[in-house]
């Protein structure tokens, strides 16, 4: 009976727990409430069936897509030009002292202090929106692509140097390869930017399908399903991008003694 | 001539191309300016912005603004940092505690503060406590999650001294566990501020009568680049010297630690 016990509470079992009694506390706390009240449209059953809806009729996946496509070319625009620009700042010291401090404190403007400024310039539609993503991604994965070249081991560099490796054999044998763990880095922290800044580029620049559309056209319809569905495919798939880039870095760094 | 300056090992010689950094921006942009390549009313030159900075600073509109900002960040940030703190500490005191809450929290800590906004606003309006909330619901993970793992880090051997001495729970948080933790509970900290800075912005931009992000967000609409512009220079500003002045108080107080990276 003792073990029995101990099996039910193992580690995941216990964790469980606190999920099931919310749960329960959902189901039943819309009882007895009038129905088109905030907490009848929030119940657990209007999201299931407005959820059911929204995929029969193909709008789930629409406004789904729409954010997919914005987070990928964002991404692979701000992204890779990141990466050139921590290259280069980590290739030559003299880049790395002019424009190192200044990437640095054009990193604290916070993202969203852009809108305004990129509404403006982009206009408020796609464009803008792409800008605000490329924007959230650059950052992250120029600062780690910086580091991770900075942080080669002098030795590797000597030997570089000794072998008299042009620029493309130094990056393709040496610089590169020993930043992989801080490219990862950068990409995981970039990726997460750029979902977050596609969730609020949606919500503050003009309305096009997307996932944060789905959450603003609750908000203005008091629609608390529509609310909740959009939160947890939100945070479902920060979660997914971050859990391949983690598969990733497990697969890449199994070299490395004790990675965990 | 690089080679001589390189090679005069001085602060001020390593520090220079820093300190000129900023002046090359406002060169490359008055450049860009002068080659006409955008208007000028999208492209306003740097003394325009600077003369701008000057008249909002003169009337007050933007200390005001800064100011409002600001406390919202005071406010959702203690309450969510606090929050943060107590979470963290009493979950890597209580082992039984992480166990249970643990996966909720890993689970919550997934969606991103901008997707909560919509349902907060629904909940409590676009007034001061959404804005409040929304700070707090960001400040809070990177406090509680770090001062969990400074917690859960304090050496095996410490904690059987204090156990050896028969610390009761009170000393032994205030001897050995909230010291040993500092250094980690200081990064949180320092990561939940910037981010709540960050937040309050974008919080403003929902809706708001007052702050930095209104200010923005008005001047978008009325389609004075100049005034956007001081405020984006502005709430660099105001994280980046933020992020400086808690690095510094991180490293004060983890200066005893043997090896940092």
């Amino acid at each position: 009976m003792k073990t029995l016990g101990k099996i039910a509470l193992s580690r995941n079992a216990q964790g469980i727990l606190p999920l099931i009694v919310l749960l329960a506390v959902w189901v039943v706390a819309v009882r007895g409430n009038q129905p088109g009240s905030l907490l009848q449209n929030g119940s657990a059953k209007a999201v299931l069936d407005t959820g059911i809806d929204l995929i029969r009729s193909g709008v789930l996946w629409e406004n789904y897509r729409a954010s997919l496509t914005r987070v990928i070319i964002g991404f692979a625009l701000g992204g890779s030009l990141g990466t050139l620009i921590g290259l280069l700042l980590g290739i030559s010291t003299w880049a790395d002292r002019l424009f190192g401090p200044l990437l640095t404190a054009i990193r604290q403007i916070p993202i969203f202090g852009l809108v305004p400024l990129l509404g403006l310039w982009f206009g408020m539609g796609e464009s803008a929106k792409l800008a605000l993503v490329a924007l959230a991604a650059f950052f992250p994965m120029a600062l780690n692509t910086h580091e991770g070249v900075r942080n080669v081991s002098a030795s590797y560099r000597e030997v570089a140097a000794l072998y008299r490796f042009g620029l493309y054999h130094r990056l393709r044998y040496v610089l590169i390869p020993n930043a992989v763990p801080s490219l990862l880095t950068g990409l995981k922290l970039g990726l997460s930017f750029a979902w977050i800044a596609v969730v609020g580029a949606e919500l503050f620049l003009t309305a096009a399908p997307g996932l944060g559309n789905l959450l603003e056209a609750g908000r203005e319809q008091f629609r608390v399903d529509m609310i909740v569905l959009g939160i947890v495919l939100v945070g479902g798939t920060g979660w997914a991008m971050n859990a391949a880039v983690t598969a990733l870095e497990r697969h890449l760094l199994r070299w490395r003694p004790n990675f965990s | 001539m690089s080679n001589a300056i390189a090679r005069v090992p001085t602060r001020f010689a390593k520090h220079l191309p820093s300190l000129l950094s900023p002046f090359i921006l406002i060169g490359v942009w008055q450049l860009v300016v002068e080659l006409h390549l955008f208007p000028t009313n999208i492209l306003v030159p740097p003394a325009e912005v600077f003369q701008t900075f000057l008249s909002l600073l003169d009337d007050g509109e933007l200390l005001e603004n800064i100011g409002a900002s600001a406390a919202r960040v005071i406010a959702g940030f203690a309450a969510g940092a606090g929050a943060g703190l107590a979470v963290g500490m009493a979950m890597g005191i209580y082992p039984a505690l992480e166990r249970t809450f643990g996966l909720l929290l890993t689970i919550l800590r997934q969606v991103p503060f901008i997707a909560w906004a919509p349902l907060l606003i629904v909940l409590f309006g676009v007034g001061e406590s959404f804005k409040i909330i929304v700070i707090a619901n960001a400040a809070f993970f990177p406090v509680a999650l770090s001062t969990l793992d400074g917690v859960r880090s304090v050496p095996r051997h410490l904690k059987d001294v204090a156990a050896l001495f028969r610390f009761d729970r009170l000393t032994l948080i205030r001897q050995l566990v909230l010291p040993a933790a500092l250094p980690s509970i200081l990064t949180g900290i320092r990561l939940a501020l910037s981010r709540s800075w960050m937040i309050v912005v974008g919080a403003e931009l929902f809706a708001a009568s007052s702050g930095i992000g209104h200010m923005m967000d008005w001047a978008r609409q009325m389609f004075q680049i100049d005034v956007v512009m001081v405020g984006v220079i502005v709430t660099g500003v105001v994280g980046f010297a933020l992020d400086q002045l808690l690095r510094r108080v991180e490293l004060h107080f983890s200066s005893w630690k043997p090896v940092t990276k």
